[in-house]
């Protein structure tokens, strides 16, 4: 093996540098591929809050159990996943990533992207020219089994989009409550209490949809 | 060998076996075994009786109606044989988001006997029964006593019930004047009780009792307006009912479907009868059965 040698200074100065920008390509330098339940593909003109976790709470039927770590990480990128895809795409590209309808099992993912679309997603508001989204900390509520096993997990949060349209500034505030339920190695929402207020140019709503589906 | 070394002997011993004991539970612990404890002393019996897999889709599917038997019995120590003294017939309708309870009193007569003795041959016998005087098929049977309804009332913090005449009876306990009253769990089984009040006797009482479940269906669905109140409420529960061919999912379902429906809009209707020790369907219970098992609703007045 043979070691490289620079004998002049001015050389190894250009190889430094040529490495430096090569590794600040490689790192972060490139077009951003954010998935779903990544980070929030960002808007050049926009501001993303990512979604923390606040308070815990568990009902157990048996011992005493807290939810492990890798689960409560599934948990918030589950609805980081929805947030992204059903608040944030809709107000970048002006449409619901195709994502959006994975978020649930199947017991409501009917439910969810048709008659109650309007209320989980904001789709109905458009692509916006510059927004502000921010999120309170979610609360996390558990039922565990007999056997400590953990049947649900739920999430309640507060997000608020601050935007500007083309017709003029638009509002929107969703109280959320997702409840997660495992299907395999995933987390589906398989229940989902939503209110949303929205101000826009032309008027103020406000609606609210719950629904548990059919199927457990 | 010494006394004292006898007792130093087994006092080791005894420490052994208990560290042992430690040991392997700890070592199933990090096996990754969950070891349950023992539940609760059970508060209530649920019962589904609709086959594995439609049950589980509620009556078959979610716009379907279905229907539910509350059984209230009289088992308590000295009194054996659990007849079924309460016994209310929820319908409840998905789709419409709209309910009915029939409330039926306890000396009904079915096939030649009171209807409240099915119950002592099992909450499958009683909802026979009940689906076969009322035409429908009923999926679901909760069963309480009277230990569990009082312990049941007092795990969810007592119910509040508004009377609606007053009530001096020593027989029952039920002591209470007309209007909003908080019951604890032995005021509200005095309440569901009292017959001697009233010159209708069971009659009234079997109406008072529809009171008082549509009162705390009011009060258990404030406290579910979220999940942390749903699983709450799951906990108790699981922890106090003793479920046969249903599981905490299926409760959970039934929940959100339940306290989905607003109680002030549910019709609680005494079916008519006859007077008589062994009472017989009066005028109108034909028309009544026919409009509730239709859709689980009554729509006339």
């Amino acid at each position: 093996m043979s070691a490289v040698v620079f004998r002049r200074p001015r050389t190894f100065v250009l190889f430094a540098l040529v490495l430096v920008c090569m590794l600040a390509a490689a790192c972060g330098g490139g077009k951003k591929h954010a998935s779903p339940g990544g980070p929030p593909a960002v808007n050049a003109k926009s501001t993303l809050a990512r979604l923390t976790i606040g308070a815990v709470r568990v009902d157990s039927i048996g011992p005493n159990v807290k939810i492990p770590r890798d689960t409560e990480k599934t948990i918030l990128d589950a609805a980081q996943k929805y947030v992204n895809t059903a608040v944030v795409a809709p107000l970048d590209k002006g449409a619901v990533d195709p994502a959006f309808a994975s978020v649930f099992d199947t017991g409501v993912r009917s439910q969810a992207t048709t008659v109650d679309r309007d209320v989980l997603t904001d789709e109905g508001i458009g692509k916006v020219t510059s927004y502000e989204q921010v999120s309170s900390p979610l609360t996390l509520t558990g039922l565990a089994d007999g056997s400590g096993q953990f049947l649900y997990l739920a999430v309640n949060f507060f997000e608020t989009v601050n935007g500007k349209t083309e017709a003029g500034p638009i509002t929107s505030g969703r109280d959320v409550e997702l409840t997660f339920a495992p299907s395999g190695k995933d987390w589906l929402v398989t229940a989902y209490r939503v209110k949303v207020q929205r101000k826009l140019p032309s008027g103020a709503t406000t609606t609210t949809v719950a629904n548990a589906g059919a199927k457990p | 060998m010494t006394r004292r070394r006898k007792i130093v002997l087994g006092i080791g011993a005894s420490l052994s076996a208990l560290l042992l004991g430690c040991a392997g539970l700890f070592g199933a612990w990090l096996a990754g075994m969950h070891i349950p404890i023992a539940s609760g002393t059970p508060y209530l019996r649920v019962t589904k009786l609709a086959p594995k897999g439609s049950a589980d889709r509620i009556g078959g599917g979610p716009t379907r109606p279905f229907f539910v038997l509350l059984v209230g019995n009289d088992s308590r120590p000295g009194v054996g044989g659990a007849r079924g003294d309460a016994l209310h017939l929820l319908g409840v309708n998905p789709a419409l988001h709209q309910a009915t309870m029939l409330d039926i009193p306890r000396d009904t007569c079915w096939n030649g006997e009171k209807i409240n003795t099915g119950n002592t041959r099992g909450p499958r016998a009683q909802a026979n029964d009940v689906g076969g005087l009322v035409g429908v098929s009923i999926s679901y049977v909760i069963d309480v006593d009277f230990d569990g309804f009082t312990n049941l009332v007092d795990g969810v913090g007592g119910v509040t019930v508004n009377v609606p005449m007053p009530m001096h009876d020593g027989f029952s306990g039920a002591f209470f004047n007309p209007g909003p009253t908080h019951m604890n769990g032995t005021a509200a089984l005095a309440f569901s009780r009292d017959r001697h009040d009233f010159p209708q006797s069971d009659i009234i009482r079997t109406n008072n009792q529809g009171v008082l479940i549509l009162d705390a269906m009011t009060q258990l669905r404030k406290q579910m307006q979220n999940a942390g109140g749903e699983f709450h409420l799951l906990m108790l529960l699981g922890r106090h009912a003793q479920l046969d061919g249903i599981g905490v999912k299926d409760l959970y379902r039934l929940g959100r479907v339940a306290f989905s429906l607003d109680p002030s809009h549910i019709k609680n209707i005494t079916i008519p009868v006859t007077n008589g020790s062994c009472l017989r369907l009066g005028g109108g219970a034909a028309g009544l059965f026919a409009d509730f098992r239709d859709d689980g609703v009554v729509q006339g007045g």
